[in-house]
């Protein structure tokens, strides 16, 4: 990469003349190209004005899935006259044109009930090549590693097809944000799967706004709540007998995100207990040490410490989703009858 | 806290956070310039502030590497003043390149030696297992480390003079480039800083066009088919088709420029906007006909440091041919290992190493039979773009690869997967591979038009270029802004 003899031979070979007219032509052209700072600065505080009011919808819309805080209340307060001017002005036109182009935006709401029943009993059945388990995968960012992990290590036998559908930043807490129950009905319709794995939780630990007050995260009320979220999403996934394994989230680094998480987890496990057809599957003790602490590495067969946590301390490295998997999958496969020698 | 709230806390450029933040700059910007100091001052503290809003101790970091790189370039010059290039000079440029490297190394480095180490000790069975010490990387140090080791080794060279102590700083923490480059040279970027800003001629419509367009790239292109074919065909290559692993690992081809030179183009326009020029960074890469043009294209400012600041002191191409490809693949290998602390990074290295080796090696023999590099016909010229092409994708599949297994069975899907076409390759998805590398074969002049008349528009007509190109780019790409693919190294 002898880039120094080449790149310093680029000049013109025009006559030294030629090339500072040529050059002061260009120079002078591109003066009358520059601005003062004043009219950049009207242009970009206009630019975002009118961005503003032809995006005030779509902004309103994303602020309003974000997490309850003053934050929040502020950004919505200083959008209404936007959202109200854009209306007025007729600036919200493109945008609900754009999202009808793009399929976006609301379908008609479906009920359990819409749901066709399967011919045959899902479980117990003989699960063949020919008739694979059908598992479907859902969650949030902690699903997609762990997610595609599991379907990685099920694939391995012909015995079982696996789909993971993973929504960053969502889960059972903020329906308005991501609606997760309509999405399990339609993917029962769709998908048909015979047993589903679920991972939330990560993004759940926020206060709730619900039927006029804030439930703060952690008290009696948001607990309930939280349990009737969680039961109705297994009252779904279980429909005609389908079969749920709902995964534990693991140990976090900061304490008081895993005292959250902890707490969410006493959640699942209690609500699988009252719902026939749903396992619990713990992770948090995978992922401590013998002490019962948070570890960034683990010691895989051999002695050699492999990176299990991301960063964040909260996601899991790809060795992590594996470990998480491997463990899941010992349920699924017992549950239905697969010989772990058919994973070959 | 949330499992996404590492990206919520943090300011990235395609967010309204980031658009008040950066009018907020803007304005102290302008109106401080007359009293240079004072301005100066602000932008320390604008560039602190937005690298500890990701962890205030990242601003520690800031410091400790401002005053120990002011402290060895002082020291560096006043070598040179006594006694010229000797000894001292060469010695205190060492000590000073060893401590920045060593503060990269423990960051960066550390736990991947000690891992690797401690593996190896084990498996021998001396388990004399190192501690991990699980650091938190800071976002952008290695472009922060290899940003001011140019300015003490200049000095050392004798290019460059010490600035004070307070311009070193701006240099340092100058914030659109803090994340992730371009790598401005000290000898580029000081010298901005002698004499305040000129409010009235700001390159205001070429800053407007390389935003807008860096955002497209980002939000409409890298995002799309991140989330759309490459993340799946890494994450779960046992399913995926022959075909639908062509198109993904081209897919990733653009996705890694189109979000990498988004995050240079967004940049450098927002320097222009604050009165700053910042070097080029891309010049449309996937045009390259040779793997050496590639690299005169790709990340300019990191291939330009290599060949300054170790390829050439490692001799270069002066100590005949053996030693020249040597050279190549120690810079290469490095250059894979500066991206990241992982084996997928070495192979990389070592894949375009060798490949520049071989090509040269070829060019080399063909003078040395006296063929001149006869003029290549046009056939031979597409020919010659599109395997420099495919090589340069099938090297980034070990770059983003987990592991080199991982990489190993993404590449085997090319022969394994023929049969069904798969599902993943949808329109959307081929058209927007085909649209960033057609992108890069727009000529220059186009986009020189596009800001001659922007230019001509005024502000008003600016803004209105403006508005719908920021609504278009949101209405149309994916909900939330994901972070760019190089902070992280």
């Amino acid at each position: 990469m002898d880039i120094t003899e080449h790149e310093r031979m680029t000049t013109s070979d025009a006559k030294p003349a030629e090339r500072i007219r040529g050059r002061r032509r260009r120079s002078s052209r591109h003066r009358s190209r520059r601005s003062s700072a004043g009219a950049a600065l009207l242009a970009m505080l206009l630019g975002f004005f009118l961005a503003g009011l032809l995006d005030a919808r779509a902004i309103d819309r994303d602020v309003r899935g974000a997490p309850l805080s003053a934050q929040r209340t502020i950004q919505l307060a200083l959008l209404k006259p936007m959202v109200a001017l854009s209306g007025a002005l007729r600036f919200d036109r493109p945008g609900v044109a754009l999202d009808e182009v793009l399929r976006r935006g609301s379908e008609g709401r479906r009920s359990l009930d819409d749901v066709a029943a399967p011919e045959v009993p899902k479980w117990p059945r003989a699960i063949t090549s020919g008739r694979p388990l059908k598992v479907l995968i859902i969650g949030d960012s902690m699903a997609q590693v762990f997610g595609s992990s599991l379907k990685n290590q099920a694939e391995k036998s012909e015995l079982v097809s696996a789909r993971l559908e993973y929504k960053v930043s969502s889960g059972l807490s903020r329906p308005d944000f991501y609606d997760w129950p309509q999405r399990m009905i339609a993917q029962l319709a769709s998908i048909n799967q015979d047993a589903t794995v679920v991972m939330f939780g990560a993004n759940d630990g926020q206060n709730v706004a619900y039927q006029g007050k804030v439930l703060k995260v952690g008290s009696d009320a948001w607990r309930r709540l939280y349990q009737q979220r969680v039961a109705e999403a297994m009252k779904i996934l279980t429909a005609n007998g389908r079969r749920v394994y709902w995964v534990g989230n693991p140990i976090m680094r900061d304490r008081e995100y895993a005292d959250v998480i902890a707490m969410m987890n006493g959640v699942y496990e209690e609500e699988a207990a009252h719902h026939p057809g749903v396992t619990y599957i713990d992770t948090w003790t995978l992922f401590a040490d013998k002490q019962g602490r948070y570890v960034q590495y683990l010691r895989d067969d051999e002695g050699t410490p492999v990176l299990m946590r991301g960063a964040d301390g909260i996601h899991l490295t790809r060795a992590g989703g594996d470990r998480a998997a491997l463990h899941a999958l010992s349920y699924i496969l017992r549950d239905w009858g697969i010989a772990e020698a058919d994973r070959q | 806290m949330r499992a996404d709230s590492g990206k919520a806390g943090a300011v990235l450029f395609p967010t309204i956070t980031f658009a008040l933040f950066f009018l907020a700059v803007y304005l102290a910007n302008w109106l401080l310039m007359p009293r240079f100091r004072a301005w100066k001052a602000m932008i320390v503290a604008v560039g602190c502030l937005f690298y500890g809003w990701w962890d205030w101790r990242f601003v520690l970091l800031l410091a400790v590497v401002t005053v120990a790189n002011q402290l060895f370039a002082v020291r560096v010059a006043a070598a040179r003043t006594r006694q010229g290039d000797g000894p001292a000079v060469r010695l205190w440029v060492v000590v000073a390149v060893a401590a920045n490297l060593a503060l990269l190394g423990v960051f960066k480095y550390f736990d991947f030696f000690a891992a690797n180490l401690d593996g190896l000790l084990t498996s021998l069975g001396l388990g004399a297992p190192l501690p991990l010490l699980q650091i938190a990387l800071p976002v952008g140090i290695s472009f922060l480390i290899f940003r001011v080791l140019t300015y003490v080794i200049d000095i050392g060279r004798g290019e460059l003079a010490p600035a004070s102590a307070l311009d070193f700083a701006v240099y340092v923490s100058f914030f659109p480039y803090l994340l992730a480059g371009p790598i401005s040279r000290a000898s580029d970027f000081l010298p901005q800083l002698r004499s305040p800003r000129d409010p009235r001629s700001v390159q205001a419509s070429r800053a407007f066009l390389l935003i807008l367009g860096g955002l497209a790239k980002k939000l409409l292109i890298a995002d799309y088919l991140a989330s759309n074919i490459v993340n799946d065909l890494f994450a779960s290559p046992q399913s995926a088709t022959s075909w639908e692993t062509i198109w993904g690992i081209l897919a990733y081809s653009v996705q890694i420029y189109c979000d990498f030179s988004a995050y240079s183009d967004i940049a450098i326009g927002v320097s222009l906007l604050l009165g700053f020029r910042l070097p080029d960074n891309f010049n449309a890469p996937y045009t390259a006909r040779t793997l050496q043009d590639f690299w005169r294209r790709w990340h300019i400012t990191l291939s330009s440091w290599l060949r300054d600041y170790l390829y050439i002191p490692l001799g270069g191409n002066r100590k005949g041919r053996g030693r020249t490809y040597v050279n190549i693949i120690i810079t290469f290998l490095l250059a894979g290992l500066w991206h990241g602390a992982g084996w997928t990074f070495v192979l990389w290295g070592l894949l375009h190493g060798v490949g520049l080796s071989v090509e040269r090696a070829r060019i080399d023999a063909r003078r040395s039979r006296g063929v001149a590099s006869a003029s290549v016909k046009r056939g031979a010229a597409v020919l010659q773009r599109a395997s420099v092409f495919a090589f340069v994708s099938l090297a980034w599949v070990f770059f983003r690869a987990e592991s080199i297994e991982n990489a190993f069975a993404v590449l085997w899907r090319l022969v394994a997967g023929l049969g069904s076409l798969g599902t993943a390759v949808t329109w959307p998805v081929a058209g927007l591979v085909i649209l960033g590398v057609a992108i890069q074969y727009v000529p220059r002049s186009a986009l020189d038009r596009c800001e001659a008349g922007l230019a001509r528009v005024g502000w008003v007509g600016q803004a209105a270029v403006l508005a719908v190109g920021l609504f278009l780019i949101d209405a149309l790409g994916p909900q939330g802004a994901a972070e760019f693919l190089y902070f992280k190294f």
